[in-house]
């Protein structure tokens, strides 16, 4: 009720003026505090004059789990139960990152008893999960100044989750893997397409295997082995820390960076691996590995959740919890190695046992898009890229494989794009 | 709404200087008329700003000055003036986030409530002001006090209301919570 704070204003400048009046004995301070007084008067007597109604607020989304971008059409309604108000206005109130497409979030008009009184409005939801809490109905008196200012909390949640890319084959190379048949190469011999190498001929082989080239070679029978295709534990790491992400004129890395590793834990799984998922910055969200439909909800929910984070305790990414990744498994992790000591966390990686796939997330080409072209800038960008260079070379040295990715370009280019260089490379080796 | 803040803050703004002119010091009405303008020009740049309050407490303070000198009308109608700009622009900010077919309703609705209001305010106090040189400083007195006591009744009762009225709105979640349970 907004009378609270207006009453009390009349009513103090109107007994002031009185009292400077009786005080100084001027008929003229008594009567400036004429104005004041009948002010405070017609909001009391307004207020105390209001028909009240009885309110039912409810505010329904059409979707409660949407793709980032998606439009999301939100109804509210507005039942009066009690008697009949002249002039009501309902509004709704919006959070800040919601972009209005569509409607009108309120309504302004009568509220008559019984008639529930909807409005529906779209909204563009970006990535993370919404809630929308406050719904406001002003009331207006029939007379006077009054107003009644009702607050109704109806929580709506809307999660938007990641956008997913579709992403060509990444290939992995992890040390262990588990015994049900998947699609990374076991480095063991097995039921799988690919070649792997010969062993002599023993009774029971299948007659199709025996390899006739070799045994009209060597005068004895071999068989050729084909390596096993096995499933494995792949663990998405999603570095965010707000030191290592950078923003410029409106644009982020941070943003991409979700979107890699959802699409990256999505592909994984359709793929047949089990995935998990740590989220490192302001505190440690761990997801076990696991797979299924559900649990890929379950990992995009998070990331949905994510935000940029300070924490001192997480500043550096040498402090991620080795313990907690399941030694030999494949580690995927998408971070902009901001700091120094960043590339030597592969290193201990590694020691344990892991695989290590690095996503650099480059912002060199955002932020020479924010500045003006100059000598000073270029020559700032030939010392990050050497910079970048020579972190690539550690990380190398220590068997960690990179892929820059530029977040001006699909993840899926960059992909393309270190697929074909270390075709390359083979090559020339 | 906003409209109607402005225009009442300049009037306001008229009265004093014109009441500081007569009365005072060449610098006093250029004073006032600055400061009316600093506060037409926030209302009409910032309607949000907090700074509303401290206007409203100058002008009326101004008004009380102009008054106790000898200008009473201007006074009178400065004090109006400006408690009402005020009231204008703090229900304009109530209202800044409606669409805007609904603040135009209720612009048109609270610019007739509140003129109405502050015509009434300013004609009984300058009714008094004939009156009071007939009947005499006791029946000002007198009607003062009875004012006062009629404030009084009606503040009772509008709290009285307020508190019965507290019970009478429920949210969908509530109901939910209780169809629940």
């Amino acid at each position: 009720m907004r009378n609270d704070r207006r009453l009390p204003v009349g009513l103090l400048f109107g007994a002031a003026f009185l009292v400077a009046g009786l005080y100084g004995r001027s008929p003229a301070l008594l009567l400036l505090g004429v104005p004041p007084l009948v002010y405070a008067a017609s909001l009391a007597l307004s207020h105390a004059m209001m028909r009240r109604p009885v309110l039912e607020a409810t505010r329904t989304p059409s979707m409660g789990r949407v793709t980032e971008g998606d439009v999301v059409t939100m109804t509210i309604c507005v039942t009066n139960n009690g008697p009949d108000v002249a002039f009501a206005a309902v509004l709704d109130e919006l959070s800040d990152d919601m972009t209005l497409v569509s409607g009108e979030p309120g309504y302004c008009g009568p509220l008559h008893r019984s008639e529930p009184v909807t409005a529906a409005y779209d909204l563009r939801v970006p990535r993370g999960v919404h809630v929308q809490s406050t719904l406001r109905v002003l009331i207006w008196a029939r007379a006077g100044l009054s107003l009644e200012d009702y607050r109704f909390d109806c929580p709506t949640y809307v999660a938007a989750l990641p956008c997913v890319e579709p992403l060509p084959a990444v290939a992995i190379r992890p040390r262990k893997t588990h015994t049900a048949v998947g699609p990374v190469k076991a480095r063991v011999a097995g039921s799988g397409v690919e070649f792997f190498g010969c062993r002599g001929y023993v009774p029971g082989d299948d007659i199709r295997r025996v390899n006739w080239r070799a045994y009209a070679k060597y005068g004895r029978p071999f068989v050729n082995e084909y390596e096993d295709e096995r499933m494995t534990d792949v663990i998405v790491v999603l570095d965010v820390r707000v030191t290592a992400h950078v923003r410029t004129n409106g644009e982020s890395t941070f943003e991409p960076s979700c979107r890699a590793a959802a699409s990256l834990a999505a592909h994984f799984m359709r793929r047949g691996n089990r995935v998990g998922f740590l989220l490192y910055g302001q505190t440690v969200d761990w997801i076990e590995p696991a797979g299924g439909r559900f649990h890929l909800e379950k990992i995009l929910g998070t990331i949905a959740r994510a935000h940029p984070a300070r924490s001192y305790a997480f500043e550096d990414l040498a402090n991620l919890p080795l313990q907690m990744l399941p030694s030999g498994s494949q580690i995927v992790v998408v971070s902009p190695l901001s700091r120094s000591g960043d590339a030597l966390v592969a290193a201990k990686l590694r020691a344990r046992g892991c695989s290590v796939l690095v996503f650099y997330v480059d912002s060199l080409e955002l932020e020479r898009s924010a500045e003006k072209p100059d000598a000073a800038l270029d020559l700032a960008v030939r010392t990050r890229t050497l910079e970048m260079a020579t972190d690539f070379r550690i990380m190398e040295s220590m068997g960690v494989e990179v892929i820059p990715w530029s977040v001006m370009q699909p993840l899926a280019v960059a992909i393309r794009a270190a697929q074909l260089n270390r075709g390359i490379e083979r090559r020339s080796q | 709404m906003n409209a109607v803040a402005l225009v009442l803050a300049g009037l306001s703004s008229l009265s004093l200087s014109l009441a500081f002119a007569r009365t005072g010091p060449f610098y006093e009405p250029m004073l006032a008329a600055l400061l009316g303008a600093i506060w037409v020009l926030i209302l009409a740049v910032r309607p949000r700003m907090p700074a509303h309050g401290l206007f409203l407490f100058l002008g009326l303070a101004a008004a009380g000055i102009t008054a106790a000198r000898g200008s009473t009308l201007l006074g009178l109608a400065a004090a109006t003036a400006t408690l009402f700009a005020w009231d204008a622009i703090t229900m304009h900010r109530l209202i800044l986030d409606l669409p805007p077919h609904g603040r135009r309703r209720i612009a048109r609705r609270y610019a007739l409530q509140a003129l109405s209001t502050a015509a009434a305010a300013f004609a009984l106090a300058a009714g008094g002001l004939v009156i009071h040189p007939t009947l005499g400083f006791p029946a000002a007195l007198g009607t003062a006090l009875g004012v006062l006591v009629l404030l009084a009744i009606a503040m009772w009762q509008s709290a009285r209301v307020a508190n019965s009225a507290g019970a009478t709105a429920s949210s969908g979640s509530e109901r939910e919570k209780a169809d629940g349970a």
